[in-house]
Order: structure tokens, then sequence, then C-alpha cells
């Protein structure tokens, strides 16, 4: 029974411009527990989509289609649950202001574990240490905290509630580059140790090599690509991920030119007809302007492109 | 919700309109011309053709007709009233917010002795003081809502001017006061104008009260507070006398009250969060 | 190096700013945004200022571009003092390009509008200044109609487009660039990156660029000065402080940043963040630094050069 598995999900968004697909004919899976899938994609890729997709946390103009199945149960269209702890961004808003970041642990094994206020504590204050917090953060509030602070203790809670599938969406993005590497390497020891799956959502390709095992590329709300890392880096099949492996700056070696894709990533309400990354696409031919290819399978890397059928 | 507001403020606002416009240009009578038939009851017929559908008062004067042109008179006086407050608002505030420091200090300790006592009673102070007439009223009451603006203007013009466009239409090298005319004033503006609507009903209604008392309009000037005020100690027997002004002025204040009130909610940043 | 080839000097510059105290008036306590920042920016380099939140980079970007004024110190552009202000002979001739592309526009002006603004601030007729709108919006690559749109139009990157044709557009010497792609999508970055590269091909230009991404920095510029706490705590070459870091802090930087290829290694060892602190007698990174000695408590570090035009402000290398 694999941890997740999405299978032709579709997401679209009413606005007042008419129904909008944000997620077209999504499919992927995370095979084994303890793996971490990353979802790479710049603006309009859909990945924020599909991160609350899963966790059942569409807003109310979405509709979704297809299926997506958590341990073997589906959760298409389920309200959200504990059993997916999600990570958002923004630690500030995710946390109760008036509540100290000790008493907001507990709170959810006082709940979910039903253990005494003394258990409680007691087991918050581990679970802080894990994160690299000591004893003194039990009784500090959120805006006392840094902000790699407050992000590690949003960690600690996703891992309290012992869900079967963790959701990070962009956690580090607002942060300092060295507090993000801090962050990231609690996030990715801990989530391995617990041997819990993850998705881990980044506009930023060189994170994901070093946080996940698997990623999947995405482009105008489909999956263009998904491979293990290695591949992805070493022998990237779709044009878009070879293009966006050249046009990044590289912090290891010095970069004559930076390679770069024309044009910009299309809106969900423009999105080209036949494979929509057609326009950028260098090596573009005339099926790619008028035929959406289809997801093919090579060695078990999947590829959307008409290259490869 | 809000619409539905708006919607019953416009149309209550047109059936008062068209009452009034209807009668200014059509009836017989005008609203100055005494005649002997005094305070008649409403509907009691006349020589002229129509009834006084409103009455008449003590000097024999149709009262639909006179609170007709009540209607223009107080509506365009609170028109200029706001007019002249608002703008002059506007422009003390954008600029204490935006120049700060000492001149926003000047300004606004200037607005605080204005606000610090009730605005009416600096009204009738101001009116009672420069004599009681239409036009000093007027004045009385600008200057009183000025600081209304004022505050409005300034708080929005401090929460634009930390906008990067701002920033980088002083880093491009415009003066100030080009900055406040090309970028502070458009963006302040519609919020601006739809706080000042609200304020409208305020001028129309202290401006009645000055009259009431004497130091606004003046006889035989058709104006609602004048009206009711002489028509006070007829009540018992021509109770339509104090009564019909004080309708139709309450009716036009709700009206617009209910057309702002809906169109600011409608403008609300927040409301359109829920699209 | 001849004195002629330095565009713009600063010497001891501070930007100071005051921060009430908890204790009604008591102890006066400053956020030294820009602390004793003494350097040279010589003509047609791009200078690199690489440095996190509170390292007080685009503070000193403000201070440059005359936005902000300085607490203390000078600064000289070709030898003329203008730390109080800039003579009219220099107009126009020292510019910021700002992050934001969908802030710094004003939405309800057309782009022609915004374009030809600081021209109309130098007095320039309306006619010459819409000519040279159109040549320069040209060379960031957008085509003439876009002069009659609005910015809601216009994608983050031709915005920001925009905002750089704006700031080249009263012929700048020496352009200052705050975090230009940071709010945009990696494609986008990689199109801005290269037109700002290609623009200074063609002029006689000098770039500050402002960046807390070191691999932009590594991409774009020729010289890299690192801060940390409102001090220039390390500046060099670009390959010299990538070949050979020397102050603690920018070593950790550089670990920190993950490398896109997945068989590097990458396990970065970052101290504690903790509120940076304005130390006067002290190192300033004294809280995070693996190294400490006794000497790094009781003394403020000055530069030292270590490497011919490599210079760092750490007591390990004295």
């Amino acid at each position: 029974m694999k941890p997740l598995e999405i299978s032709n999900l579709i997401v679209k968004y009413k606005t007042l411009r008419g129904w909008i697909t944000a997620l077209d004919n999504v499919s992927l899976s995370i095979d084994e527990r303890g793996r971490i899938l990353a979802l790479v994609g710049e603006s309009g890729s859909g990945k924020s989509t599909l991160g609350l997709a899963i966790a059942g946390l569409l807003p109310s103009n979405a509709r979704a289609e297809g299926s997506i199945r958590i341990n073997g149960r589906e959760a298409l269209g389920e309200p959200y649950s504990s059993k997916v702890a999600v990570i958002f961004q923004d630690a500030l808003a995710s946390l109760n202001p008036v509540l100290a970041i000790g008493e907001q642990l507990a709170e959810i094994f006082i709940i979910h574990e039903k253990l005494d206020k003394r258990k409680a504590i007691e087991k918050a204050k581990m679970f802080l240490l894990e994160v690299g917090l000591p004893s003194e953060f039990l009784d500090k509030y959120p805006h006392e905290l840094s902000g790699g602070q407050r992000q590690r203790a949003l960690i600690s809670m996703a891992l309290a509630m012992n869900p079967e599938l963790i959701i990070a969406d962009e956690p580090t993005t607002a942060l300092d580059v060295t507090v993000q590497a801090k962050v990231l390497l609690v996030l990715k020891n801990l989530v391995k140790k617990a041997g819990i799956p993850m998705i881990y959502i980044t506009h930023d390709i060189a994170l994901a090599m070093h946080i996940a095992d698997a990623i999947a590329i995405m482009y105008a709300g489909q999956v263009v690509e998904l491979s293990d890392k290695y591949d992805v880096f070493e022998n990237p099949l779709h044009p878009y991920t070879k293009a966006l492996l050249k046009s990044i700056p590289r912090i290891d070696s010095d970069v004559e030119e930076l390679y770069v894709i024309e044009g910009e990533p299309p809106s969900p309400d423009n999105f080209p007809k036949g494979c929509r990354f057609h326009p950028r696409c260098p090596l573009a031919f005339d099926k790619c302007k008028s035929k959406m290819p289809e997801v093919a399978s090579l060695n078990g890397r999947l590829v959307r492109c008409h290259l490869y059928e | 919700m809000e619409i539905r507001r708006v919607r019953y403020g416009l149309m209550l606002f047109s059936i008062l309109l068209a009452i009034s416009l209807t009668t200014v240009l059509l009836s017989p009578f005008k609203p100055t011309e005494t005649t002997y038939d005094t305070l008649k009851e409403p509907f009691t017929q006349s020589e002229r053709g129509w009834p006084y559908v409103l009455g008449t008062d003590s000097l024999g004067r149709d009262m639909l007709i006179r609170v007709s042109h009540a209607f223009f008179l107080d509506l365009g006086v609170g028109l200029i009233i706001v007019c002249i407050s608002g703008a002059i608002g506007l422009m003390l505030g954008m600029i204490a917010g935006y120049v700060g420091r000492i001149i926003d200090g000047i300004i606004m300790r200037m607005m605080d002795v204005l606000i610090s006592i009730p605005g009416f009673i600096l009204a009738i102070a101001i009116a009672a003081t420069l004599g009681g007439s239409l036009w000093n009223a007027v004045l009385a009451i600008a200057i009183v809502s000025i600081p209304i603006y004022a505050r409005l203007s300034r708080g929005l013009t401090l929460s634009i001017k930390e906008g990067l466009f701002v920033i980088a239409a002083r880093e491009a090298g415009l003066s100030n006061f080009r900055i406040m005319l090309r970028h502070v004033l458009p963006h302040i503006l519609p919020i601006f104008i739809t706080q000042a609507t609200l304020e409208l009903s305020n001028a129309i209604l202290y401006f009645a009260g000055l009259s009431f008392i004497g130091l606004g309009a003046q006889e035989p000037t058709p104006e609602w507070g004048l009206i009711m005020s002489v028509g006070r100690k007829y009540i018992r027997e021509a109770w339509w006398f104090p009564t019909m002004p004080g309708v139709f002025m309450f009716l036009t204040v709700l009206s617009i009250n209910l057309i702002g009130d809906g169109v600011r909610d409608y403008l609300d940043p927040k409301k359109r969060l829920r699209v | 190096m001849s004195e002629s080839s330095v565009i713009l000097k600063t010497i001891s510059l501070r930007k100071y700013y005051e921060v009430r105290s908890k204790f009604l008036k008591r102890l006066k306590q400053f956020v030294k945004a820009v602390d004793d920042v003494t350097i040279e920016i010589r003509r047609g380099e791009t200078l690199a200022i690489v440095g996190e939140s509170g390292s007080g980079k685009t503070t000193l970007g403000m201070v440059l571009g005359k936005l902000l004024k300085p607490t203390d110190g000078k600064i000289l552009f070709k030898d003329l003092d203008i730390t109080h202000s800039l003579p009219n002979s220099l107009r126009g001739k020292i510019r910021i390009v700002f992050q934001d592309p969908y802030s710094a526009l004003n939405p309800r002006l057309r782009i022609v509008d915004s374009l030809i603004e600081p021209l109309q601030a130098m007095s320039v007729s309306k006619k010459d200044a819409v000519e040279k709108a159109i040549h320069y919006l040209q060379l960031v690559g957008l085509p003439e109609p876009y002069m009659n749109y609005y910015p809601h139009m216009l994608s983050g990157g031709q915005r920001q487009r925009v905002v750089i044709a704006r700031a080249l557009i009263t012929e700048p010497e020496f352009l200052i660039l705050d975090e230009p792609t940071s709010m945009l999508d990696a494609s986008t970055q990689a199109q801005i990156l290269r037109l700002l590269r290609s623009i200074k091909k063609g002029k006689q230009i000098t770039y500050l660029f402002i960046t807390h991404n070191l691999a932009v920095a590594r991409y774009m510029a020729n010289r890299i000065a690192v801060m940390y706490a409102g001090q220039i705590v390390e500046i060099g070459s670009r390959n010299s402080i990538f070949q050979n870091p020397l102050h603690p802090y920018t070593r950790t930087l550089l670990n920190a940043y993950p490398p896109p290829n997945p068989r590097s290694k990458w396990n970065p060892i970052i101290p504690e963040e903790l509120t940076v602190k304005y130390y006067e007698n002290k190192c300033r990174y004294i809280d995070r630094c693996p190294f400490k000695v006794q000497k790094c408590e009781n003394n403020m570090p000055t530069d030292i050069e270590v490497e011919e035009n490599h210079y760092v402000k750490c007591f390990l290398y004295t």
C-alpha cells in the first residue's frame, strides 16, 4: 500500500472569469514510507494547489476530480484531518499568537494522545529539543522567536501529530540562507528518522536536490518530469528541466553565460494549446503545437514530452 | 447586501428628488408668496388648480413648494460645505502626512484645537460672531468640518507614502509637490470622496440646525430647519407645519446615508477578498 | 590603481537608527544599520554587496542612492562631496533599481508616463523625454506598443525591465540594484541578469549589486563585499572570495547554499541564529563564531589585507 498515490487529479477554480484549471491530469506517487518527494515549479505551475489538494485544504471555489489515496484510503474531497500535516511558509500566521509554544505543542498531545497536562508538557519539551529549541522555549510566544525558530516550532508540531504524510509548502522561502539551511536539515533529519513520507514544495531546484529523494518538475498545471533526483540532475529528460538546470546561477562554479528560456511561465487562464511548454521550447516541432503529450514511462521515470513517445 | 442598501437609498432619493423637481417646475405656488389661506390642512383645495398637498404655513404659503425648494437649498448648501471643507482638509492632511515633521505637528495641532470643541457648539459660536446669515453659517460649518477631512487625508497619505512607487518617484528626483499631485492624490481621492459623501448628511443637519436657531438661513428663505423653527409653536393646531420639513429632511438624510454606507462597504478592500 | 578610476568612495559612512529603550528614555539604543563603512568602487566594475537580513546592505544602497541621509561620514562621487546633497550637475547620474516590480510602478500611470518622470524632473521637454523612453524601452527588450500599457498588463519580468529602463533613462554612471531579481521566477531571473550584463557591455556604467544570493553574486560581480551587522567583514575579487573565503561568516554563508548537484556533499554547520548585536568593542560575530579567542571579546577587528586586494575584519588573520 503506497503512502501516497495520486491519479488523474484535476483541480479547477471558479473565478470571475469562469473556470480555470490549476491542475490538469496530475498523477504521481510516493512508493515507500520515509521517502521525500519534491515538487519543483515556477509560478503558475500548480505546485501549491497540489499540496492543498492533498491536504484537503482547497478553498471553497475549487473543484477537484480524480483520486488521491493516502495509505490506500481515498482522501479526495475529504476535509482536512490530522493525518496529513501541513507546514506553511508563513509561520507567524500558522501559530496562535496568544499561546506559548510549549502550550500549543502540548495541546496536540492532550487532544490526540489523551495525555494529561504534565506528561504533555514533558513530551513537548522533548519534541522542541529535537528541533534544536531548548527548554526555555516552552514558555516563549511566537512573536518572541526568530523566523527560523518559528519554523522549527512548526516542524515539531507537524511531527507531534504523528501524521501519515507531511506537506511542506515553501517553508523556508522567506528565511535567510543560513537559517534556511538549518531548518531544512532539521526537517530532513527528523522526517527521515520518523519515517514519515513528505512532499516538499519549492521553486528552488538546488534545494530540492538535497532534501528530496525524487523530484517532480511541474509546469503549467502538469507534472512534466518525475524521476529520482540523481537522474534529474545528470540526465534530465524534459526540455524544460534541462533549460531550468542551465539557467540557474551556480554557487559551486563559474558560469560563462546563463541559459535563458525566452518568455515567461504562462498563467492558468492562458495556457498554450498542445504542449504547454512549446512556445518556449528550443526543441519544439509541429506536433507539439497542437497535441498535448501523454505521460510516458521510461525505466520508472515519467516524462510528458513528444520526444519520448 | 451592500448593493441592496445602495438600491434602497437610490430609490428613496429618486422619489424625493422627483417630488421636489416636479413640484418646483409645475406647482402654481411660489415659495415666498403669502396668501390668506393660512394654516390650511393638507389637501385643502386652493384657487390655483392644485390642492395644498402638504398644507400651508402661518403666512398662507404652500408647504410642498417650500419644502421642495428647501430640498435643493439644503442639498446644495451641503454639497458646497463638503466641497470647501473637503478640499481644504484634503490638502492640509496630505501636506501634513507627506511632508511630516514640523508642518505635520503644526497642522494637526490646529486640527486638534478645532476638534476639541464640540462641532455644533463651535459652529454656533462662529456663526453668531459673524452674524447669522446663510453664508456665514456655511463658512462656520465648513471651518468646523475641516479636521475630519484633514485626519482622513493624512491617514491615507501616510499609508500611501511608504509605497514603493512613491519612493521610486522620490528616487527619480520628483519634487514633493509633484509627488503629492501625481502619486499620492490619485490614490487617496477615491476613498476620500467616499468618506466625504458620508459627511454630506452631517453638513445638511448642521445647516438645518443653525437655521433652526436663527443663525443660518433667514426668512423668507425656505429651509427645513428654519420652517421647523417657525412652525414649532403651531404644532397643536397645524401639525403639518413643523412636521413636513422634518420628515423630508429625515428621509433625505436617510437616503444619502444608505447610499454612502453601501458604497463605502462595497469598496472596502477587506470585502474584496471574498471573491 | 589611480584615484581617477574610483567613481564612488565612502569614508566611515554611518547610518544609525535610534531605538527607544523600554525603560523610558534611559538608554539610547541604536540600530547601526551601516557602521563605519569605507569602500572605493571602481569605475566600470560590478561590486556585489552580499548579506542576510539585518546586515545593512539595503540601507547602504539607500544611503548611496541619496534616499536616506547618512548619520556620519562622507560620500564622494568622482571626488565631489555628495554627502549632504547632490549637485545639479550630477542629477540622474546615480540611480536605483528596486526589488519589487509589482509595487515600484504607479498602477495608475501608463508605462510611458512612468518612464519619462525622471527626465521631467530634470526639466527635459516632453517630446525629448518620450523619444528617449522609446529608445530605452527597446533597449530592455520591450516593443514600442508597451508604452501605452498599464503595469497590471505586464508580467513581473516585463515590469522589472520597465523599472530598469526608467533607471537608465537619465544615463546614470552609477546604478544601484537592490535585489533586482529576488521576486522573479528562476527563468525570468536569468533573463534579467543577462539583460543587466549586456547593458553593462554597451555602456560606461558601474553597478552596485545588492543581493542575498551568493550564486547570483558569483555570476554578476567582479568584486564581492560581505556585510554583517552593518559592517563589511570581507571584501575581495570574486575569485578570491570563492576560492579563499576568509571570514567565518563568509564560509558559513557559502556552505549554506545547496549546490545543485545532488552528489555534492551538503552538510553545513550553521550556528544558532541570534539577534544581531551591535557591539562597539568586540567583534560582532562573536556570538556565532566557532573560532573566537580572547582577543575577539575585547577588541573590534579592523581591515587586514590577507592577499592582494582581499580584506577581512577578523583576528584569525593577524
